[in-house]
């Protein structure tokens, strides 16, 4: 008996706990700085309520992408760097795995916050496999509390939903514990009326999805140091926003980091990985098509954005030219993808950035594939032109 | 360990002492569940591992 007595104290004390930390989580939400802006951490993209708070924020301006997002941070080319204390605030999300089709789901998953807005979406030429994503990329990508957001958006069509649906349906169909979570969202919020034992579940359970996605937001920025408030008066190495200043200094550290190895990457990254592989002839030849399912997803969030009236512009990366020479996939297949994204992109009348002719500029890779030094001010500069561009 | 195990047999002679001891003991496990819960991914998907292109 005073064992029970003992459990019920425990859980009283417990059920204080929990409301406390409820109450902290809520009020305590961040807003936008830029270190939290341009921070790339799934508790970040996976949190819907943290997400629309950072697009609400005056300014702020949503960039998809995924593992160029991080690489070249803190390397004063960088987002992270380049916008402190300027009039425009972007929001990264993405990492490596993510692709277009979770880009649609974020994208349709802040109806309030981005209808009229801008955003951007960086899309890798890697992303084109024949079959798109991979279900391993996806399921480690995907966030419920965005997928919830996403079915209840009223602006998105029924069409465009099923879509989505089915996609994600196939790319879970062997993780059954969050396939089966899937299934029971779209019944919830797709299905026809829901008995008061339903609509109690459902609510019981978003509830939970919230909750934890906030919380894990808020104890993965503490563990990160990532302030929750705006930074001022950081020490930068170069004026921010001084365009001329930063395409001189890329040139500059570009000689000394990138200049002696053949495929214009950074030395550190040739020696480490491409060096031996081009020696020991084990480079592995590229198979990306332009008919891949990933260009299917890239209408679909194309088609998301037109719905929401979201004005996106597509930034099509660039392959490294004298790298990918190298593996044998030659400048027609490369072309064919370009061209194909540029043709979604124009069909559904988004801005397009073609950088194609980027694939042998000196210094602007700092691998086979991710953007560096003059790569990364280029991509900034016109991001920041095309935010500042008046609308069509 | 003699001044320790004394003390341990002076709180288990001390039956209010036992009692808080059954309610932090419960407290803990019910804090070390829902953290768990918290804290682990939504996602029961195999770990993705990055390939660089």
């Amino acid at each position: 008996m005073k064992s029970i007595k003992a459990f019920l104290a425990a859980l009283v004390l417990f059920g204080v706990t929990v409301v406390c930390i409820h109450v902290y989580v809520n009020t305590h939400l961040p807003s936008y700085n830029l270190r939290y802006g341009t921070w790339v951490d799934q508790a970040k993209f996976n949190s819907n309520e943290g997400l629309r708070k950072l697009m609400q924020e005056k300014d702020s301006l949503l960039i998809l992408g995924s593992s160029e997002l991080k690489h070249g941070q803190k390397s004063g080319f960088h987002a992270d760097t380049i916008f402190q204390d300027a009039d425009m605030k972007p929001v990264f999300v993405g990492q490596a795995g993510y692709q277009s089709l979770i880009a649609a789901i974020t994208a349709g998953s802040m109806p309030e916050e981005l209808s009229g807005k801008k955003v951007v979406l960086l899309v890798s030429p890697q992303w084109y496999k024949k079959k798109g994503v991979s279900a391993s990329a996806f399921g480690n990508s995907f966030s419920e509390s965005n997928f919830i957001s996403f079915l209840k958006n009223p602006y998105i069509s029924d069409k465009t939903k099923q879509y989505v649906i089915k996609r994600v349906k196939k790319l879970t169909k062997n993780q059954e514990l969050m396939h089966q979570r899937i299934i029971q969202d779209v019944d919830w919020y797709m299905g026809e009326k829901l008995t008061a034992d339903q609509i109690l579940r459902k609510d019981l359970h978003t509830g939970l999805i919230r909750e934890k996605s906030k919380t894990r937001l808020l104890a993965k920025m503490t563990l990160a140091g990532i302030p929750g408030q705006e930074e001022t008066g950081q020490e930068l190495s170069i004026d921010p926003l001084e365009w001329g200043k930063l395409w001189a200094k890329a040139e500059k550290k570009g000689e000394k980091y990138a200049g002696h190895n053949p495929y214009g990457m950074y030395d550190a990254a040739y020696k480490k990985k491409y060096q031996s592989l081009a020696e020991e002839g084990q480079i592995r030849k590229p198979d990306y098509k332009a008919d891949s399912a990933e260009a299917k997803d890239l209408t679909c969030f194309l088609k998301i954005c037109k719905q929401q009236k979201i004005q996106p512009l597509v930034v099509m990366l660039p392959f490294n030219g004298c790298w990918y020479d190298e593996t044998g996939y030659d400048s027609t297949k490369r072309q064919a993808i370009y061209d194909k994204t540029k043709a979604l992109a124009e069909k559904y009348g988004a801005s397009y950035l073609d950088l194609s002719d980027e694939e042998y500029a000196p210094y602007s890779f700092e691998d086979g594939s991710h953007p560096g030094l003059k790569g990364l001010v280029n991509i900034n500069e016109k991001i920041y032109e095309f935010y500042h561009e008046s609308e069509k | 360990m003699k001044r320790f195990m004394s003390f341990i047999t002076k709180v288990k002679n001390k039956e209010r002492a036992v009692f808080f001891g059954k309610v932090i003991f419960f407290y803990l496990i019910l804090l070390g569940l829902w953290l768990y819960f918290m804290v682990t991914r939504d996602s029961g998907a195999p770990a993705f591992i990055y390939e660089q292109f």
